[in-house]
């Protein structure tokens, strides 16, 4: 499997700070507030995988430690895998994914190093990125092979950056402009959640208003395995059987990787049951239930929401 | 000992409201820049044990009201009913000597002997004075109770109890606390309502009944809570004057089970609901919407206070429902105006 190059547009100082702002982001940090941001080091690089699926690989330093991940998309699915990175040799990098591969990898540098600059709400000392390739092994298999890239002594174009620690502020008049948002579902139990998204009408073609998304996170050993997909869907795959009076009632059919569908329903007794036969397909993986008991759920309109807590269960 | 324990707590709690409003009170966390002088207050609590299945006891707050309580307390259910009656007492509670009267109840005349069981509390913060103190010990003299139409009875002559002294403190505060607002008799011992248990947001569904009888006010309220398990939070209140005497009543299950009320969805024609909660509630009562302007209220609902048993529907019933989406109404029922009618 050869490797593919990257492109330092797509791979930027842009994405750092970008992640490191939602690493770091206090979550009740209100416009105006100020928050650190620790300094690091990183280096990635991408690896085009079987199936259609693309295989990122990066190694993050940062204040709590090192660690090793591999991030699989392709066909509206996104799976993450992180380990604790392992002893490496100076300008190297070594982690053991065990039964889903092994990285073995020595860097090289090319070129000059390069000024990495942060967004207008982020002030501290620069950073630095430098372009570079790392030789060795990398090998990628994922769940029943749903992609895999096997590299012996190739030559994969990484990039490296570092940054000292530096400070943000939240911008006046919040993040980034997201759609007008109609209607929401949300369902979860334990690391497995489901959500869905229905858009205003004036906000893009009718085939795409919806959008759904489900997720499953673990670990497996000593690694943690994240595993998301999420499609959009046209307007009729998310409807309100009660009407206008009743828009807490909702039920939702996406389309695959997920099947079947689920309903958010109100008793007589003001409770609120998710049923349904909704399943999601994540790669590699035999269909995951997305509704009936066990699941706490709930819909929100524009300004509030209802939820329901799962049942609890008789005591023994 | 759990229900005489809650019994105590719902003593306490009145006699802490009572004490707050009688002395001044100091800012939580103040920085001290004024100084504050807070007066010394005295209070009592008699118990009288458990007679004919009710809980009884008596709470003394300054300057001069004593508030007998009769209980009963499900611990399955944690549902509770409560009756309270106040009365002014004469004597002192520093010198522990009380001599008081609940009307057709009976009287209590007692002194305080010390046991030698006291214990010094804590003062308040930023506070210099002589530490608060309780005394434990018994009442001695005379008590005779009987509950309307014998739901108990009692005589004795030796009961336990406890006297409660604080003494004047002088202390440092942020904000000089304004006189606080006089608690009355009534005050003390009238149900106050509005408190809800469950749930994590607004009430979804919320039945409403009103009647008042004579000088006897009445209240129902039942309530679902979004994000509550399925059934209801039901509470019944009465309030009135036997003579003088305030006498005051509350029942409540705060988790009354799945089936307690049901109600149409918001918007269907004709709303109703069926409330049928668990004891001390007894029977089951309707409420149908035959139109916009009229809807009825029947039902064999009744709830047993401790001394009173009461029909909780009927013609004479204002009431009103409330089912709202929580989408459309963002607090639910809470701040909307309930719509009163009379039952036809």
């Amino acid at each position: 499997m050869k490797a593919r190059s990257s492109r330092r547009g797509r791979w930027g100082g842009a994405v750092v700070v970008a992640a490191a702002l939602l690493l770091a982001a206090p979550a009740h940090a209100v416009a105006g507030d100020a928050y650190p941001v620790s300094g690091g080091s990183l280096v990635f690089g991408m690896l085009t995988g079987t199936d259609g699926y693309r295989i990122h690989f990066s190694e993050w330093e940062r204040g709590h430690g090192r660690h090793f991940k591999v991030v699989v998309d392709g066909h509206d699915a996104s799976l993450t895998y992180a380990v604790p990175a392992g002893r490496a040799p100076a300008d190297g990098i070594v982690a053991n994914l065990g039964r889903r591969g092994r990285f073995e990898l020595r860097l090289g540098r090319l070129g000059m190093v390069r000024r990495l600059g942060y967004s207008s709400q982020c002030e501290g000392v620069p950073g630095r990125w430098q372009r570079g390739y790392m030789i060795g092994i990398a090998h990628f298999r994922g769940e029943r092979g749903y992609t895999s890239t096997d590299i012996h002594v190739g030559r994969i174009p990484i990039v490296i950056e570092s940054w000292p620690a530096f400070r943000c502020h939240y911008a006046h008049g919040g993040g980034p402009r997201v759609k007008p948002r109609r209607a929401q579902v949300f369902a979860r139990r334990g690391g497995l959640g489901f959500g869905a998204v229905l858009h205003a009408r004036h906000s893009g073609p009718a085939d795409q208003r919806a959008f759904f998304r489900a997720w499953m996170d673990g670990s497996a050993g000593r690694m943690w395995i994240s595993r998301e997909v999420m499609v959009p869907a046209p307007e009729s795959s998310f409807v309100f059987p009660g009407g206008p009076k009743l828009p807490e009632e909702v039920t939702v059919e996406p389309p695959k990787p997920f099947a079947g569908s689920a309903s958010f329903i109100r008793s007589p007794e003001s409770t609120f049951s998710w049923s349904g036969d909704l399943t999601v397909e994540f790669p590699g993986m035999n269909p995951v239930r997305l509704a009936g008991p066990g699941f706490g759920a709930g819909v929100c309109g524009v300004d509030s929401c209802v939820r329901q807590e799962p049942e609890r269960e008789p005591p023994a | 000992v759990k229900a005489w324990g809650r019994l105590v707590v719902a003593a306490i709690a009145a006699l802490i409201a009572l004490a707050a409003a009688a002395g001044a009170s100091a800012s939580q966390g103040a920085q001290p820049r004024h100084v504050e002088f807070r007066p010394p207050t005295s209070r009592a609590f008699i118990n009288l044990g458990e007679h004919g299945g009710y809980e009884l006891g008596v709470a003394f707050v300054e300057p001069d009201f004593a508030i007998l309580y009769a209980q009963q307390f499900e611990e399955e259910t944690q549902a509770a009913a409560t009756t309270a009656y106040g009365a002014h007492f004469e004597g002192s509670l520093r010198g522990g000597r009380i001599r008081t009267r609940f009307g057709s109840i009976g009287s209590i005349t007692v002194h305080f002997v010390p046991d030698g069981k006291g214990h010094a509390g804590r003062r308040g913060k930023n506070c210099e004075g002589r530490r608060p103190r309780d005394e434990e010990g018994h009442f001695v003299g005379r008590i005779a109770l009987r509950g309307e139409g014998d739901y108990f009875k009692l005589a004795a002559r030796r009961v336990g109890g406890s006297i409660s002294r604080t003494f004047q403190l002088r202390c440092r505060v942020k904000h000089q606390a304004g006189a606080a607002p006089a608690t009355s008799l009534r005050g003390a011992v009238e149900p106050v309502s509005g408190f809800v248990l469950n749930g994590s947001g607004g009430s979804l569904a919320l039945l409403q009944a009103a009647e008042r009888q004579g000088n006897r006010r009445l209240e129902l309220r039942a309530t679902h809570m979004e994000g509550a398990p399925a059934g209801a939070e039901v509470t019944a209140q009465a309030f009135e004057y036997q003579g003088k005497m305030p006498v005051g009543r509350s029942a409540s299950v705060p988790a009354s089970p799945a089936g307690t009320l049901l109600t149409s969805l918001p918007g269907e024609h004709p709303a109703t609901a069926t409330l049928k909660p668990a004891s001390p509630f007894t029977g089951e009562a309707t409420y149908l919407a035959s139109s916009h302007l009229s809807h009825s209220w029947t039902g064999d609902l009744s709830v047993q206070f401790p001394g009173l048993l009461e029909p909780l529907a009927g013609p004479d019933f204002y009431s009103s429902l409330c089912v709202v989406s929580p989408l459309r109404s963002r607090y639910g029922c809470d701040f909307l105006p309930p719509d009163w009618q009379v039952a036809e």
